[in-house]
Formats: structure tokens, sequence, C-alpha cells
């Protein structure tokens, strides 16, 4: 089984049990705007920035000036690396007229690439693209041929090797010459466009054979390994304080565990976000880090509506302990937003995180997917022991279901959030539903919220 | 008139050993140059020791002819097996077969 060679592309690795096969060649296909040149880079570059192994890439029509600058927009610093641990070898061919007559073999490239070797020690390639060499070698039989040899070369090495090959174009059945074989996708869906990967061959070696989502960001591409769940996690005995007695009281006086995921449901103006940020508030207290991803408010607007509970969260905030993020669910395809979750959580390493609301979500996506991938980001989670917590819009008129998705199976903690009419006035009211692992107290309480804060009561004081 | 037409041409020939087709193409070139260009001369590189031609001019296919001079520069790959296609290249119209005879 060949050793697997780590692409640096953050959930990949995770999908191909460790990467591309070492010294094999990877066949990766795509159409257009489907991200080929930017995997086969970070494939290259990680292997610069971790100096084990140095690269080349075999391209076309390339000006080496506007390729750094767009790597750099995707997080790759290529200048430092060329010319030492990448090498370019640019087949010009807009300074040239070109044809083809007659018979012709890729020896010209087996030599560029083993003198590569030779002189410099290379252990990674990448060749953009096949249909490049098509459009200049215009004998397909005679091409198809050659690129089979100069797979063997490559392979012959030791190269672990990257080819790009342009969906739709030229059919060469390659497939069958490729040791590994990644397709990339773009499709629109709900008026988003969506990204997608799968392996569809890996020979001697274990991988997902499912699609996965993946989007370009400011730090490269991020693969969401949504159905990598591995249950495997150690459980936490540790507890934390929700910051009010009252509601500790109802959780055996000790709080909820560390790595929980908490839902809280209630109508529109029950006291979700307020509870969601007592939590968070509870945590800075003890010098834990809470991330609050937002999908309705804006920074501002939340720390400006916590004051009015005595809720100041601007200190933590200053200090790092409170970090929000603010994007409009209809902003991202829902993989895209679980996605970014991922890769913030992956760097700042919180205590808790809080999604609020979770039921944006409902808008976005269909139904299925939308537990599938909640279910995958708690998984995540849990792998990190980040407690988590979702606030959930409920419907009056279907009060059990979540925006239309029953995600409440997947919490550890189901917190439940009311209004009732009380005399002229309304009073706010908590229930546990459900508490994994605690001997909990499920009676309606009193939820106080007033610029002094927030607490739990009984009802009757 | 014609030699002198040709005379600065610089024709380079990318080629490698033991290669039929670059064998060929060598052959051919030959003739070309004899019959068409005047005489014109051209260079043989080997791919496998001039590397920095190879470099130089983004060679991928074995043989191929560069030419380097006139502008604009033009690659031809293959083994030159259809005259026609590397005459229209080189820009010199073909004289029909029957009229040379």
């Amino acid at each position: 089984m060949a050793e697997k060679v780590s692409t640096g592309i953050e959930g990949f690795d995770d999908i191909s049990c460790g990467g591309v096969p070492g010294g094999r060649v990877t066949l990766l296909q795509g159409g257009p705007g489907t991200c080929k040149t930017s995997f086969a880079w970070s494939f290259i570059n990680s292997g610069a920035e971790t100096g084990d192994e140095k690269g080349l890439v075999i391209t076309f029509d390339l000006i080496k000036d506007e390729l750094i600058e767009d790597m750099k927009s995707i997080g790759l610093d290529l200048g430092k690396h060329l010319g030492e641990s990448i090498f370019l070898y640019s087949i010009a061919t807009v300074d040239y007229a070109e044809r083809t007559s007659g018979d012709f073999n890729l020896k010209g490239l087996e030599v560029v690439v083993e003198s590569y070797a030779k002189k410099h020690g290379i252990r990674r390639l990448v060749l953009d693209s096949i249909q490049s060499l098509l459009s200049v070698a215009i004998n397909r039989d005679i091409l198809r041929k050659e690129i089979a040899r100069f797979f063997a070369s490559i392979k012959n090495l030791g190269i672990t090797s990257v080819v790009i090959s342009e969906d739709g174009v030229g059919d060469f059945d390659l497939d069958f010459l490729s040791d590994c074989n990644i397709h990339l996708d773009m499709r629109m869906e709900n008026e988003k466009a969506t990204r997608r990967i799968r392996v569809s061959k890996m020979r001697g070696s274990p991988h997902e054979t499912n699609e996965f989502p993946f989007f370009l960001g400011s730090t490269g591409i991020h693969v969401v390994p949504l159905t990598s769940i591995r249950l495997q996690y150690e459980t936490p005995e540790e507890r934390y304080s929700t910051g009010m007695d009252g509601l500790d009281d109802m959780l055996e006086g000790k709080g909820y565990y560390k790595g929980s995921s908490i839902l809280l449901s209630g109508t529109a103006g029950t006291g979700k976000t307020s509870l969601a940020c007592w939590l968070a508030k509870a945590l800075c207290r003890q010098g834990a880090k809470s991330l609050y991803f937002s999908l309705e408010e804006s920074e501002s607007q939340l720390l400006r509506n916590m004051r009015s509970i005595g809720l100041d969260l601007s200190k933590d905030r200053d200090v790092g302990l409170f970090e929000c993020f603010s994007e409009s669910s209809t902003a991202l395809a829902i993989e895209h937003h679980i996605g970014r979750f991922m890769q913030i959580c992956s760097e700042k390493n919180p205590d808790l995180v809080v999604i609020d609301p979770v039921t944006n979500f409902v808008n976005i996506g269909a139904s299925y997917q939308i537990k599938n991938i909640l279910m995958r980001l708690i998984d995540f989670f849990k792998d990190r022991q980040i407690s988590s917590v979702f606030t959930s819009l409920v419907v009056p008129e279907i009060p059990e279901r979540h925006g239309g998705v029953d995600i409440s199976s997947l919490m550890d903690l189901w917190i439940w959030l009311d209004s009732k009419k009380k005399g002229d006035d309304r009073q706010k009211t908590l229930r546990i539903i459900k508490a994994r692992g605690i001997d909990c107290d499920t009676s309606d309480r009193k939820l106080l919220l007033s610029r002094e804060g927030m607490a739990v009561t009984e009802l009757g004081s | 008139m014609k030699g002198s037409r040709y005379k600065n041409w610089e024709l380079v020939l990318v080629v490698m050993e033991a290669d039929e087709n670059s064998a060929f193409a060598v052959e051919t070139l030959k003739k070309v140059c004899r019959q068409d260009l005047g005489g014109c001369r051209f260079r043989v590189v080997d791919a496998a020791t001039d590397l920095e031609f190879v470099e130089k001019h983004g060679i991928f296919a074995i043989p191929t002819l560069v030419r380097e001079y006139p502008l604009p520069q033009k690659k031809i790959v293959g083994s030159l097996s259809n005259p026609d296609i590397l005459l229209e290249m080189l820009g010199i119209k073909k004289t029909p077969p029957s009229s040379t005879s």
C-alpha cells in the first residue's frame, strides 16, 4: 500500500485517509472554476512549507506575477518558495505559433522532470493540464499513449504527482492510467454555488467515497468532512456553571457537562439569545473562551442588547475571551457556514461556541441535509471538547419542530423557553426537557431578565 | 537570391538519441532546407544534454522544430512527416509537384 502524502488541504486529508498516494499519479478532474489549480498549488505549497518535499509545476500560458498574486488571495505565499523549493516549468505557447506534424513522444517532459529530480531533488509534481498538451499536440492517440508512458516514468522516479484534467475536453479515458482520481464539481443549489469533491478511486487504500462540500477561502481550500463522524471522543466529567444559581440547581447544582451540545428552544422574545450570551459570559468569568456565531445580529447590536440585561461582554471581547462572528445565513451555502465555523474553531480553540439561531439554516438547505450537517458539526465540537449552544426559534403552531427539522436528538441538554400571560404582563419561563447524564429538575421555572441581570427562580416567587 | 533570403534564419531541431521520429525529422528537414529554403542550415539539439535550450523554449515533445528567427518564433511538434504543414508554418508557399518536374 502506497504511503499517503499530505496535501495540506484542510479536510481533504481526512476524507482521503491521509492525502494522495505517495510516488503515484493522482488525476484531478473538474470543469472550469472548480479550483483544480488551487488544489494543485496547495499540494505543492504544503510540501515546500513543511520543508519536506520540493515540487515542480509544469504549466502552460503562465504569467508568474499573476500566479503569485492569485495564490496569495487563497493564503499561499509562493514568492518565498519559487526557485528554492518550488520550480516552474512553463510550456510557453503564447509566444509561439505552434503546430503538429507527424509522430512525437513526450520525452521532452521526461528529461525535464528527471533533471529537476536529479538537480533539485523534487518529490512532488503538478501538470496543469493534460488538455493544454492536447491543444498543441493534436494527435490524440499518440498523446494518450505518451501520457501513459510519462506517468510510468514519473512513478519510476518515485515522484508524487497531481495531474489536472479538464472535464469534457478530450475524452482520454485517463481514469485507468492513474492510481487515484479526484473529481471537483461546482453546482447551483438554492441559488447558491456549492462546490463538491469526491475521491472516486485510490488504488490499494481506503478512502471516503461520498461527495464532500468544499469552499475556497482566504486561507485556501477547506473540505468539510461531513460524514466522517467518529463518535470516538473522550467524555469529560468536568462541569460548567450556567452563571445562574437557579439553573445550576436544576442540574444537580453543578451545571452542564463540558463538551455538551445545548439546545435553547423558544418562540420569539423568550430570551434565547440572552441565555446563550449568559452561558458564554459565565465561561468568560472563569477565563475560558467563547465564540459567538450570529446569523442575524451584528456584534455591536448584540453587545448593545446584552447591556440591557446587565451583561457587558465588551471587556471580554477586548481581552479575547469573547468573539462574535456575524454572517447572514443567506449569504452562504450551509456547508460553507459549517466549514467556516470549523475553520475558525480550529484557529481559535474556544471552550464554548454559540450558533444563533441554528433554525436559520432551514431556510438555506434541504432539511434532510441539515440534520446530517449539524451532526457532523456537533461531532467536530465534541472531538475538541467544545461545548456548543444552539438557539432554535420555535414556530408556535408546530412547537415540537425546529423550523421543520428535529435536531433535539442531537442535543445533550435541551432547555425550553416560553412566555406566559400573567395578568396584563407576560412572564418568561424556563424548563429543562432533557439533560443527558444529569438527574435534572424538569419543573417549570421563572426566568427573570432585568437591568440587574438574569436569574432563574421558583414559579411562585 | 533564395540563399540570401533564408541565410540568417535560425532553425533548431530538438531531438533525442535512438528515436525514430527524431531521425525522420532530421532527414525531412535536411530535404526541405535543401529544396525550399535555399540550403538554409539548421542546428540539432539533444534534449537530454541541452536542457537549457529545452527550458528556454518550453519543449515537451520530441522532436520539436523551433524557428528562433525570424520572429514570430514558431514550434512544430512531431516528425515533420507532413512537409505541407512544415512549409505552411515556415511561411513558404509550396510549389506544386507538377511544376518542379
